[in-house]
């Protein structure tokens, strides 16, 4: 009896098991909706003309780094950036003459203009190339007061306020534009004054070392002895 | 005996589904994870480049450009550049051949028109308070007529 009982408990489970394994619902219809609805239209539409994100035009600027078949990759202070083209791209050399997509090698200096996409890379409707030093900026701005003036020559001593340990040599000639805040012009000998604190735009002299031009100085305020 | 029979069957079958189901619920959890969520990334909102520094007071001050964004490309030479910063702060703007000059206001706000090179323009600007402290940053701005 006990044994009849027993027989027929482990027939009912095991005849329940299987068949509830067979009902399970299954993942892999769940993975194919997804892959259809989901992951092939994003496919789809990255393999088509990108869209911008934003109708303000925008440009990128650096060193070719890699070329694929449809998209440049450049670098520019470490920051990597990319360029989608197309056959509607334009390419212009050095000359500003029009070029060729395969005229362009690793290591090229570029200017790419076009437009932002949603993944952040260029659409690029135009590429220039272009030489660093063409578009470098040397000017800085230094704030600091005046500690020394030769007697002899044009040269004098700024310390600046960002570390007074490292005083700059400033040239001036007679390009300089001497003003105060206002824009108004002042007098090379009231501005280049002993202990007088100024703003200079200066360059590097590429005749002197250590030395740099001002192109402009602005007075702040009246003369002040110098701090030791 | 039928009535022994009947009750083996009985209990047969609601052990039998009780193990059963928990065995199921518990392979829906492991085995069952929801499909990642594709969204379309939303619109870049235009940057503001910033600059936050401290100077010998340990005071914050900053300086915030809030046009143009980097990387403009613009079809005109002149543009306006401004930003907030310090208030009555000597604004310097430097391109490569020029250099601009303006102040901010009391509430720090600055607007100083300069004038482009064609091409890329390398543009910086510094901000100089009463006490001298000063501040720079730096954006790419790209003047061409060129249709794009």
């Amino acid at each position: 009896m006990k044994l009849i009982l027993v027989i027929i408990f482990f027939f009912t489970f095991f005849v329940k098991y299987p068949l509830a394994v067979e009902s399970d619902p299954g993942t892999e219809d769940k993975v194919e909706e997804f892959v259809t609805n989901v992951l092939k239209p994003k496919v789809q539409a990255d393999t088509v003309t990108p869209t911008p994100i934003s109708d303000k035009p925008k440009s990128f600027f650096g060193s070719i780094t890699q070329i694929d078949e449809n998209i440049i990759t450049l670098t520019n202070y470490g920051k990597i950036q990319r360029i989608k083209i197309n056959e509607k791209t334009v390419f212009v050399d050095l000359k500003r003459n029009k070029s060729i997509f395969k005229n362009f090698k690793v290591g090229q200096d570029i200017l790419a203009m076009g437009y932002l996409t949603e993944d952040q890379s260029l659409d690029g409707k135009r590429i220039v190339a272009t030489e660093l030093k063409a578009v470098t900026n040397n000017n800085q701005t230094v704030t600091g007061q005046i500690v020394d003036i030769s007697k002899e020559t044009s040269i004098f001593t700024l310390s600046p306020n960002y570390n007074k340990n490292n005083p700059f040599q400033l040239k001036t000639d007679s390009k300089t534009k001497i003003i105060d805040p206002n824009n108004k012009s002042v007098p090379i000998n009231n501005a280049i004054v002993n202990g007088k604190k100024i703003i200079a735009i200066i360059n590097p002299d590429p005749k002197m070392a250590k030395t740099f031009y001002a192109s402009k100085i602005i007075v702040l305020e009246a003369t002040v002895k110098p701090e030791n | 005996m039928i009535k022994e029979l009947f009750l083996a069957i009985v209990l047969g079958g609601i052990l039998g589904l009780g193990v059963t189901g928990g065995y199921l619920t518990l392979k829906q959890k492991n085995q069952n994870p929801k499909p990642p969520i594709i969204t379309q990334p939303t619109t870049i909102p235009t940057p503001t480049i910033s600059l936050i520094t401290t100077n010998n007071n340990s005071s914050t001050k900053n300086l915030n450009i809030t046009y143009p964004e980097d990387n403009l490309l613009v079809s005109k030479d002149t543009i306006d550049i401004t930003g907030n910063t310090t208030s009555n702060s000597q604004i310097i703007i430097n391109t490569a051949t020029d250099s601009f000059i303006g102040q901010s206001g009391q509430e720090g706000k600055f607007t100083v028109p300069i004038k482009l090179d064609a091409g890329l323009n390398i543009v910086k600007i510094s901000s100089i308070d009463k006490d001298g402290n000063q501040l720079d940053t730096e954006i790419n701005i790209t003047y061409s007529t060129a249709k794009i």
